[in-house]
């Protein structure tokens, strides 16, 4: 069941959040994605007794009365060790407070399930994370879910929750929901706290929502918007609540060429075409210097990373996965040039690019060059050449986060027409000017009511 | 210009971590070399887009956040100021 029809159901009464909470736990126990790493069954009931009491009581217990939600487990928890996927963290002592945005999905009746897997440190496409195992995709279990945000997307996809939360530095929320074919919103950089959640490569941090539903992610945007002091990222422009938008009347809409129409398998363009036809378009747009900036977004994120966690790599390396270790090590090293060459190249790719937004309103992109590939895969052909698998699934991803504009991904509904391999989901990327995220969602309600994308179900 | 020295990143590396008190393990320095070659890569790519001395870095230091931290700041002394600085900040930083 969605979100907004488990909401309607317990503020009408007619359902208790109680009941609701403890099926999204047993869920949780039979789960077989590997999904969770943490089920927080005492907080759960706790909270899904007070929204009992409020509805009882004839009080409003808030738009996601009785919602059962989950969140990737960089964000803190109160009374939980945030782990960020890493065995290093287990050491650290429970948090004190919860996130912000956990702070704000419970103020508005959430019930907070529990914490979920991730690449570790965010730093991955595929959450095959060495400590706690990797999670499977819900369409095919051999398959990677896709990452850092993994266990995110496939507690959603495999309807284990209806709302989680996951943090996109250069992908992690738009790559795990096009492998597993959810929807995922990457807001516009600095538009939602990041408090609370333990960053990766803090200049290009993002924290957003997925769900099965344009409503369900809309409901969880909106109840998350909120001014935060605590987050030196955050840009607060005042809430700009999208539930209910729908409708494309005005908007231009290009789809992206050049290097968003190469260095990918078929069905990623495929889907890009399949929504453009919907909306009527075949105007082509370039973003320039997009492969500069994911050049640049490589370095930076390289280099942030390497220097957060300096301290552990020169006391416990061996502590840390072995597929994060290398890169965090050899980020540490980096020379200083590169990395300040790439932060001017940053800010020049932004000037070049946003140049765009007055030829068009959103963008389309694929989101994945390819359908999820098996977990353990290592290489894969590319434009005819034999290429590392896992790097490449951010190829389309990273410019865009590199310069913080706002993404929805949006699955495809039926994966199979359009090509793909094993009717395996695949997903488009939605792409709006700073601070637009009402254009995308108009978008994407659109696209759902056309049938063109949803939520496509799990075979088994 | 004289050809530039070619990049030995197993060297660098080794060179680099002593620079920055990091005890680098030998078992480590294969994968630690092999992603500074990628790096090496993804930074020629950054260096080919000229640049005037104009292009400054992306990051930009905020002495506050907009009136945001002024405010707080200013809230304790006088309640009255809050309201109308973030008023302020709202307007200016709202999106056309």
């Amino acid at each position: 069941m969605n979100a907004a029809a488990i909401a309607a159901e317990v503020r009408a009464g007619r359902r208790q959040a109680a009941d609701v909470a403890r099926e999204a736990i047993a869920a949780a126990r039979t789960d077989r994605f590997n999904a969770y790493t943490e089920i927080t069954e005492a907080r759960a009931l706790a909270e899904a007794a007070a929204v009992d009491a409020a509805v009882a009581a004839g009080r409003d217990p808030g738009p996601l009365a009785g919602v059962p939600v989950a969140v990737k487990n960089l964000f803190d928890l109160e009374g939980v060790v945030t782990l960020a996927g890493s065995k290093i963290n287990r050491d650290d002592p429970p948090a004190a407070r919860d996130a912000f945005l956990v702070r704000r999905l419970t103020a508005a009746g959430a019930v907070m399930i529990g914490a979920l897997n991730m690449d570790e440190y965010a730093y991955g496409f595929t959450t095959e994370n060495e400590h706690h195992g990797p999670s499977r995709n819900p369409h095919d279990l051999s398959r990677m879910a896709g990452g850092s945000s993994g266990g995110s997307a496939a507690a959603v996809a495999g309807g284990l929750v209806p709302i989680a939360l996951g943090s996109d530095t250069n992908g992690s929320i738009r790559v795990p929901s096009s492998l597993c074919g959810i929807w995922g919103l990457k807001p516009t950089y600095g538009r939602l706290s990041r408090q609370g959640g333990f960053l990766f490569a803090a200049s290009f941090d993002h924290l957003g929502p997925f769900a099965r539903s344009v409503a369900d992610l809309a409901l969880a945007y909106d109840a998350m918007q909120g001014e935060d002091a605590e987050d030196p990222a955050q840009h607060w422009v005042g809430p700009a609540p999208v539930s209910g938008l729908t409708g494309i009347a005005g908007l231009r809409i290009g789809i992206a060429d050049d290097h968003f129409a190469r260095n990918g398998h078929a069905e990623g363009f495929a889907a890009v075409a399949a929504v453009a036809k919907a909306l009527g378009t075949d105007k082509r747009v370039t973003i320039p210097e997009a492969a500069r900036g994911r050049a640049a977004a490589f370095l930076i994120t390289m280099a942030e990373g390497g220097n957060l966690h300096l301290p552990n790599l020169r006391t416990r390396p061996d502590d840390f996965d072995v597929a994060t270790r290398d890169r965090f090590l050899a980020g540490a090293l980096l020379p200083a040039h590169w990395v300040q060459q790439a932060q001017r190249v940053r800010a020049a790719y932004r000037a070049a690019a946003m140049k765009v937004w007055e030829e068009v309103d959103v963008i389309l992109a694929p989101a994945t060059p390819y359908v999820a590939p098996a977990i353990g895969q290592n290489m894969v052909e590319v434009d005819g050449q034999t290429i590392p698998v896992r790097p490449n699934l951010g190829v389309y991803t990273q410019p865009i986060s590199c310069i913080g504009w706002p993404v929805i991904a949006a699955p495809i509904a039926d994966p199979a027409a359009i090509g793909a391999p094993q009717g395996l989901p695949i997903g488009v990327q939605l792409i709006a000017p700073p601070w637009r995220e009402d254009a995308l969602f108009r978008v994407a309600a659109h696209l759902e009511t056309l049938g063109v994308c949803a939520a496509p179900t799990p075979k088994a | 210009m004289p050809d530039s020295p070619r990049f030995e990143p197993a060297e660098y590396a080794r060179a680099a971590a002593a620079a920055i008190g990091l005890p680098l393990r030998d078992q480590h320095l294969p994968g630690v070399a092999l992603n500074l070659s990628l790096a090496a890569r993804m930074a020629q790519i950054v260096e080919a887009l000229p640049l005037t001395p104009a292009d400054e870095a992306a990051p930009a230091f905020v002495a506050a956040n907009a009136a945001r931290d002024v405010t707080s700041a200013n809230a304790a002394r006088d309640p009255a100021s809050a309201n109308a600085a973030r008023d302020v900040t709202v307007a200016k930083a709202a999106p056309k």
